[in-house]
Order: structure tokens, then sequence, then C-alpha cells
């Protein structure tokens, strides 16, 4: 069975569709995940309540809350006193505290976060208290005139975190988690509801709001704490010295005061491994955002009253107010599912927990009815009088991170970026002056290109891989806009108009135009590389010659008149349509593979992805290369190319670079491409040498570029059958067979008669009879010229007017006279 | 070149006319002719004389020619227009062919129409399921229209 490109479509979407699928996980809620779930709610429930009950004051840190048991205080005491609960292992330098610590009141608070009863060391407490967070009074708000902090924080903000300030292993502590967060197959369905006794323990735990922790011990769970997985869990996500993207998104305002966030810190070069997403709890009126990571050891929600370093009992309040809101409107536990506690038990693996104190800028000369105004003209964008271009940027311009359980700690300054609907707006300019008006500009060039070669002479000269590699990158350009274009539907507009025009280019112009070519070529003689070099004696052995000789009914040698035996033998020129619909169903499954590769490739890690990337873009710029290689084969003659250089060749050379410009040139682009001024350099010099060697080729022709000394030595190598002369001699058998003075079956005009040359040296009869009948033609047709220019033979021997027959040849490469294909001039 | 041409295809229509068919040019104008097909003895268009308009392109013999049935006629290759489906009048055209040949070329689809390609479905599709209707039908306008 032949297997053609719709077949192959076909199988491609079967192990798509069909295949693909099977990786999802079993959705179902088996009874063990329902208690699960029950479990982390009562958890979280109880801890709600313990903030409501237990925490009455700011100098009443937390005492049993998920995260924060242990207090940088319990490291410092003397070990001694609680020998019993400290476990020691080889591994590392430091005891972990066991818990619970013998003699530690858990049901209250600790007193002042100062003294003691803090997660966080005493250096970053110092640094969050003097260079962060230095308005610590309670604010005026009737003072608040001048210049505000942002009303709201939506944003993308760029900059980089550096080295850590220290990653101090002596303040690492353990965070214990919960027993039931658990996977189901490191303690069995037989373990839980068979035996009576662990059922019973089980409710009792529940209805004591008792938490059952995990005990650091020797074992397995041990282990998950050595040194190596703290190491791990730092790599996991890494944000040393990389450029990084920090997304905020609203999610509860409480008040003119409070608002939440959701931030999303991202290394945008490599999305797989480095993101943290983050809750932030922000104070509009001091410009002071709190952030915290979440998981199943760290519930940093319910301590965010005491960790906020409220000074004034006031804004406590109000914050335990707003925690308790944002809890109850949203039914944050509630709502809580297995997918949250999936995840929230995989971050609390692989990751560390972070906390985070940043301080925003103001917006100086920014009063409330601006903002006001701004807001407004955002949300609905009527043209407000604020000016867009002087806004100023969300901007925080001091930070500290740290990790309690890993003891990394992060300083930063300057991270800054738009208003997302403003740099929504940026993107969208950038989409249209870097990807939507390249392609309409291609659309034109390719036109143009298609009008100039309205004939299957010229169309015969194009290249059809050139044709195939541009179609097949803005096929997989027209993929990616269309996909993307899905997945950010504040920019659809723009991106699905440029995947219409490129989806337009590829499938309505470049197949079809491909296929064009693809008739046009079937019927030329079979030149490559490697039959060039093959010296022309051996034509007779060459297999893809001796196959289309055989119309050729040549009755002399092969070395005198080889160009006779390029009569192509099976020259059926298939369908139209059929050609086309292959082609299409060939193209669609390239089409898919390469935009499947791209997305694979997207997902990897940014060394090997940009090393690929800049590959795939020095390929897909060289698509002149094949052309070149097409005109040298056919010693492309200057009066007839292929190819409109000024439109398509100038033009669509650097109408493709300039995607090329905006990733690599432009800075803060779509993609946070790094810069590189040397690689667009790079790519203007190799575009436009390509440039240069086809505008050579069509002044000099297709192998004269090379030198003359050079060509003649390659001359000697280089077989001589070139493509099909129709400006040729007959041999006398011919003549003898056809006839030597012909009627041009086009024009019929009889006062006009051809009259074709002998070829004399050739005959092998007698040269004096050779001589004298041509000596009679010629005292015969003595004012006429018998030049060879004037006529053309084609491979079934028929003759004609070379006016005649070219300008036949413009609409159609077929005999008038028996429908053969003809070979392109 | 297409005058020239025209005008040589004229000799020899003149001299050498074909059976059944004759050619020529409207007053003065070369490019417009007429031509006249008897309808051939063993189709149920025997016996009447179907008119024909000639336009020739100024790109001739590059371009086929453009012929029409003037005299109505009920062949599923042909429309109400008198536009006749014939592929050497179209893509099939060849510099070679000649208006003598595609007149006879005519006649012969008078003969054997062809139902799988038509203009006219519907008497293509009379001409595939009831042929003695279609002859009738076919005969009923030949006397109608062309005698």
């Amino acid at each position: 069975m032949r297997i053609d490109g719709n077949t192959l479509l076909f199988i491609f979407f079967i192990v798509f569709f069909v295949i693909l699928p099977n990786n999802e996980r079993d959705q179902g809620n088996t009874q063990y995940e329902i208690i699960q779930i029950q479990y982390a709610k009562d958890q979280l429930r109880y801890e709600l309540d313990f903030l409501n009950n237990n925490i009455t004051s700011i100098h009443n840190i937390p005492g049993n809350i998920t995260g924060f048991k242990y207090t940088q205080e319990d490291l410092s005491l003397n070990h001694n006193n609680y020998e019993t609960t400290f476990v020691k292992n080889e591994s590392l330098d430091t005891p972990w505290l066991g818990y619970p610590i013998e003699g530690k009141d858990y049901e209250n608070g600790w007193g002042s976060y100062q003294s003691k009863g803090n997660v966080l060391p005493q250096s970053v407490l110092d640094t969050v208290n003097t260079q962060v967070w230095t308005n610590k009074t309670k604010v005026d708000e009737s003072n608040l005139q001048e210049s505000l902090y942002p009303w709201n924080l939506t944003s993308a903000l760029r900059g980089a975190f550096g080295k850590p300030v220290s990653e101090n292993t002596d303040s690492v502590l353990y965070l214990p988690r919960p027993k039931y967060y658990k996977q189901q197959f490191t303690f069995t369905n037989t373990d839980i509801f068979d035996s009576p006794d662990n059922n019973n323990n089980m409710n009792e735990k529940r209805d004591n709001n008792e938490p059952d922790l995990v005990l650091p011990q020797y074992g397995d769970e041990f282990l998950n704490y050595s040194r190596e997985s703290i190491d791990y869990r730092k790599d996991y996500v890494n944000f040393t010295d990389r450029p990084l993207q920090l997304s905020i998104s609203q999610v509860y305002q409480y008040n003119h005061e409070w608002k939440l966030y959701n931030l999303d810190f991202k290394d945008s070069r490599d999305l797989s491994k480095n993101q943290l997403p983050m809750m932030g709890i922000y104070n509009v009126l001091k410009g002071q955002l709190f952030t915290f990571t979440q998981s199943s050891k760290f519930h940093p929600l319910f301590v965010a009253p005491t960790y906020f370093f409220n000074e004034n009992e006031d804004d406590f309040h109000s914050l335990k107010e707003m925690v308790n809101s944002f809890i109850n409107k949203t039914e944050y536990i509630d709502t809580f599912n297995r997918e949250d506690l999936n995840s929230w038990e995989t971050r609390a693996n692989v990751r560390c927990e972070y906390m985070g104190y940043f301080q925003v800028a103001k917006w100086q000369n920014f009063n409330a009815r601006d903002m006001d105004m701004f807001e407004r003209e955002l949300a609905n964008p009527m043209g407000r009088p604020i000016a867009h271009k002087n806004l100023p940027k969300i901007e925080i311009t001091n930070g500290v991170l740290y990790s309690p359980d890993c003891g990394i700690h992060y300083q930063f300054n300057n991270f800054a970026g738009d208003r997302q609907e403003i740099a929504l707006q940026k993107i969208r300019w950038d989409i249209i002056f870097f990807v939507t008006i390249p392609y309409m500009l291609q659309l034109f060039i390719f036109l143009k290109q298609m009008n100039f070669t309205n004939t299957p002479s010229r169309l015969n000269k194009v290249s059809r891989t050139t044709i195939d590699m541009l179609t097949l990158t803005d096929g997989t350009m027209a993929m990616t806009l269309f996909i993307s274009a899905i997945m950010m539907d504040s920019i659809f507009v723009p991106l699905v108009v440029s995947s219409f025009f490129a989806f337009f280019l590829t499938l309505v112009f470049g197949i079809r135009y491909m296929s064009n070519i693809i008739v046009s070529q079937m019927n030329e003689r079979i030149i490559s590389w490697r039959s060039l070099f093959t010296r022309s004696g051996h034509n007779a052995q060459d297999g893809v010659n001796a196959e289309t000789a055989q119309t050729g009914a040549e009755p002399t040698t092969t070395t005198t008149a080889p160009a006779v035996a390029a009569a192509p033998a099976t020259n059926v020129i298939p369908d139209e349509s059929q050609l086309a619909s292959d082609l299409n169903a060939k193209f669609m499954f390239k089409l898919f593979l390469s935009t499947f590769a791209m997305m694979t490739i997207a997902s990897w890690s940014s060394d090997s992805r940009n090393v690929l990337e800049a590959i795939a873009i020095v390929l897909c710029n060289s698509y002149w290369l094949p052309q070149i290689s097409r005109n040298f084969l056919i010693d492309i003659s200057p009066d007839l190319i292929g190819l409109n250089f000024k439109w398509f060749v100038v033009g669509t050379s650097y109408v493709r670079l300039i995607p090329v410009v905006y990733i690599y040139g432009v800075k803060n682009n779509v993609f946070h491409h790094h810069q590189s001024k040397m690689f667009i350099l790079l790519m203007f010099v190799y575009v436009t040498l390509q440039i240069v060697v086809i505008k050579l080729q069509h002044t000099v022709g297709g192998r004269n570029i090379l030198p003359k000394v050079f060509m003649k030595h390659l001359n000697k190598y280089i077989s001589s059958k070139k493509k099909y002369e129709y400006h040729r001699k007959l041999t006398a058998r011919e003549v003898e067979e056809h006839g030597a003075v012909f009627s041009c079956p086009i024009c019929m005009d009889e006062d006009d008669p051809i009259k074709v040359m002998v070829d004399v040296c050739d005959d092998s009869s007698s040269e004096n009879d050779q001589h004298s009948a041509s000596e009679n033609v010629a005292q015969d047709h003595e004012n006429q010229k018998t030049s060879l220019d004037k006529y053309m033979v084609t491979p079934c021997y028929h003759v004609f007017h070379t006016t005649c027959l070219v300008t036949w040849m413009n609409t159609k490469l077929q005999c008038p006279v028996c429908r053969q294909p003809l070979p392109p001039l | 070149m297409s005058l020239k041409r025209i005008s040589k295809e004229l000799n020899d229509l003149e001299r050498d006319p074909p059976t059944s068919c004759s050619a020529g040019p409207i007053g003065d104008d070369l490019y417009h002719w007429q031509a006249s097909i008897m309808g051939p003895a063993d189709s149920p268009y025997a016996g009447g004389v179907f008119f024909l308009s000639i336009t020739f392109p100024t790109d001739y013999p590059f371009k086929p020619p453009k012929v029409s049935f003037t005299t109505r006629i009920y062949h599923p290759n042909v429309n109400g227009n008198g536009n006749i489906c014939l592929d050497i009048l179209k893509d099939q055209w060849s510099p070679a062919l000649t208006i003598s040949k595609v007149l006879l070329s005519i006649c012969s689809l008078l003969t054997d129409a062809n139902a799988d390609d038509p203009l006219d479905p519907s008497i293509a599709k009379v001409y595939k399921e009831d042929r003695q209707k279609y002859d009738a039908t076919a005969r009923e306008w030949t006397q109608k229209y062309a005698v």
C-alpha cells in the first residue's frame, strides 16, 4: 500500500487524539481523599479559630499554626534542655528539633515577635525594619494629598535578585507537616479502615482539633529533611542572578487600605522550574506588601496580622478582619479541594517556603483624584485626560525574601513595570508592527512574485524547496500565533489577524504556488548534484537518464547528440487537483510536526533552547540556498529568471528579518528574550550574502558566478547534458524520417517555411552526399535565413518557429501537435 | 500574426470546405465569424442546420476562439445561451488546432454527447436515464428551431 500524505495525516491525528489523552490521571475521589480533604479543612478552620481567639495583639506571636511551630528562639536555646526531643543525624551539622518540644505551650501566643517566637532570624528582621519598611507609624489619611501609593498593583514587573545575602544553615527551621497530607500509597486503606483502632484514633483526633504531625525521626521521613533535600529544594527554585518577572494580579479587595494579591515570580527563560507563586497582602496607605508561599507545611495566611509587623493595634485588627473577611467571602476553606491538596503537598516536597516584605514606591504628584481617574480610565478607556506616556510605573523599591526552611535570604530593589493594561497596549502595538504588518507585506510580495512567474517557463526556474521552506515557516508561525491568541485573550485581535495573514499566505497561496511549480517541473530533465558530476560519456549508463531516454529513438551515438535523449518517457502530468491535495496533506503533516516540535522546545530549559533557537532561525533564513543551487544546476540564463528580484528576493529577505530584530533587538519584548546585537548583524550579513549571490546569478548566469578558470576546470567533470536544446540541427537520419522543410503548425504561414539545419559531421553516410544535399537545400532557399535561432525542434520532432513556440510555451509546456510535455526553456 | 493565421484558415476553408460545416466572417471583421453545422445524420439533430458565432481573440492561435451556438439546441453540453462545454475550447486548446477541426469536434459532440461533464445537468439526466425521451425532445427542438 502506498502511504500518501492523507494517510500520514490520518495516522498522526489518531496518535495525537487517541493516545495522548490516556496520560491524564484518574479524576475519581476515593474515600481516602475525601477524608484527607476533610482533615485539611478542619486544620484550616482550627488555625483560623486560633488566630481569632488566641492571637489578640501585635505582641502575641502565634504558636500552633502550621509552619510557625518552631521559632528562632528554639534554635538558640541550650540544646541540653531539650535533649530528648532533638534528633541527631550524622549528615547534619546542627541537630533537628523534635516536635512537640516538651514543656512548650503551643496553645497560646508567644509574646512579641521582637523578643522571641519568630521564624525570621534577627538579621532579616533588622533588614525589614530598617531598610524596607521604614514607615511604621499610623498613616494619617488626611495628609495624603500630594503623593500616593498606587491603588492597584496589577502588573508585570521586571527585576533581578542577584546573589542571596546569606544562606545561614544555623537558622534553618524544620517545618513539620500534618500527617494526613501523606499520599495514599504510603499507608494503605487497610491501615485506616480495617482496624477499628485506627479509625477511632482518627476520629478522636478530629474531634480534639489536634492535628497529627509527622515527627522527624529516623527513617524516610527524616531523610526527606537531610542536607541533600534542602539543597534540592534550593535548586528547584533558584533565582540567583536571573532576570525575573513578577506578575501581580488582584484577588480580593477588603477596603481602601487592605488588598490581597496573587504574586508570581517567574524566570521567564526557564519557566518549567523557576516559578514561585505567592500570595500578597498590600497596605495601600503605606505601600507595604507582605508576601508568602503556601503549602501543606506553611500556612502564613493565618499569622499575617502579626507578621505584617504592625506597630499599631488598629492596623493589626483591621488586617485580622481582612483575613477573616477574605476567608469567608471567597469560601477559602470550604472550597479547598483535592487539587489544592495535591498542589500544596507537591510544593511542600520540592520547594523552599518563602516570606517576603516589599516596599512599593509612591507615585509622585498623584493625588486621590488623579488616581481615581487613572483607575477608571484603565478599567474603561474613554480618553480621560491622563497622558499615557508619562504615567508612573509600579515599582518595588526595596524587598526582602526569606525562606525559613532553607535559610535563603534574598534582598533586592527596583522591580518595575507598567500597569497591566498599559503593558498590554504596548504589546498590542508590538505585535501589529513586528508581526501583522510584516505578514501583510509578505502577502503583497508573494502576490508580486506569483504575478512575475505567470508563465510555466519562469515558474520552472523557481526552486520548490525554497517555497516549501518559506511556506512551512509561515505555517508554523500561523499555528503558533493562533494558539497564543487562544491563550491570551487580551491581545486576541492582533494575534488572530496576524495568524490569518500567515494562514492565507501558507494555505491559499503557498501550497497553490508549490503545486504550480511542481507541475512546471514535472517533465524537466532531472539534474541533480549527483548526476551533474557524471561525465557526459556515461549518459547511457546513468540510471536516471537511461529511463528518460527511451522515447528518444536516438539513432546515433549518445556522445554526439546527448540532448536528443532528453525526451522524458513517462511524462504523464498528474491531475493538478490530485497533486494539490496530496501536497496539502503532506504539508499539513510537516506543519503539525514542526509546530509540535516548537511547542516542545519552548518548554525546555533556556540554555539548550537558546542554541536551538539560533539554529532554527538560521535554518529558517537559509531559504535562498536551494534556489542558488537550482540556479546553478539548471544554469539559469539572465534572460529568463524565475524570481522577482526587487520584490521577492530583497523584500522577503528583509521583511522576514523584522521578527528576528524584534526578538533579539528590542528591549522588553514579549518573549523576554535576551538581546544580541551581534546575532542580528550576523543574520543581516548572512541574508545579504545570499541575496548578492542570487543577484550575481541573475546578471551573469547560474554557473558563471564561479571564476572562469575554475569553471573550465570544473567543466571537465561536469557532464555536458544541460537542459534540452531546442535550437538544434537534425541528423541526416532524422531528416530522412521527418523531412527537412516544415511548415510551422502554429502560424501555418506557408510563405515562411522552416528549413532545418542538418548536422553534417554527425552523419555516418558519405560526406559528399550530405554536403551536396545541404548545398542544394541552401540553393533552394538562398534568401532565407537558416540560422539555428529561427526554429525550434521539440523532443517529439515537431518543428516550430522560435517566436511561435516560445509564445505558446508561455502558456503551456505541451507540444501543440501531439500534446507531449515539453521541457522548459 | 493572428490576422494572418485567421485569413490563412479562411483560405483553407474556402479551398477545401469540410463536409457538413461551413464558416466565414461576418462582414469585414475577420475576428467575428459565423459558422453553420448540419445535424449529423445518425443523431436526433439530423436535418437541422445549426448556426454558431465564432469570436477570435487577438492573441489567436495562442488562446482558443470563443464558439457558441446561436441556434437553440437540446444538448447536455450546450446551455440555453448556446455556450459549449468542450475541452479543446478551454484548457485543452492547442495552437495547432484550426476552426475546421473545432467545428468537426462540435459535430462529433452532437453525435456523442458527454453526459458525464454536462453544462445542462437536467438534459444530461434525461440523456442518461431516458434516451428515448431525450431523442424525441432533441428532434422536436431541431424541428422547431433549426429547420
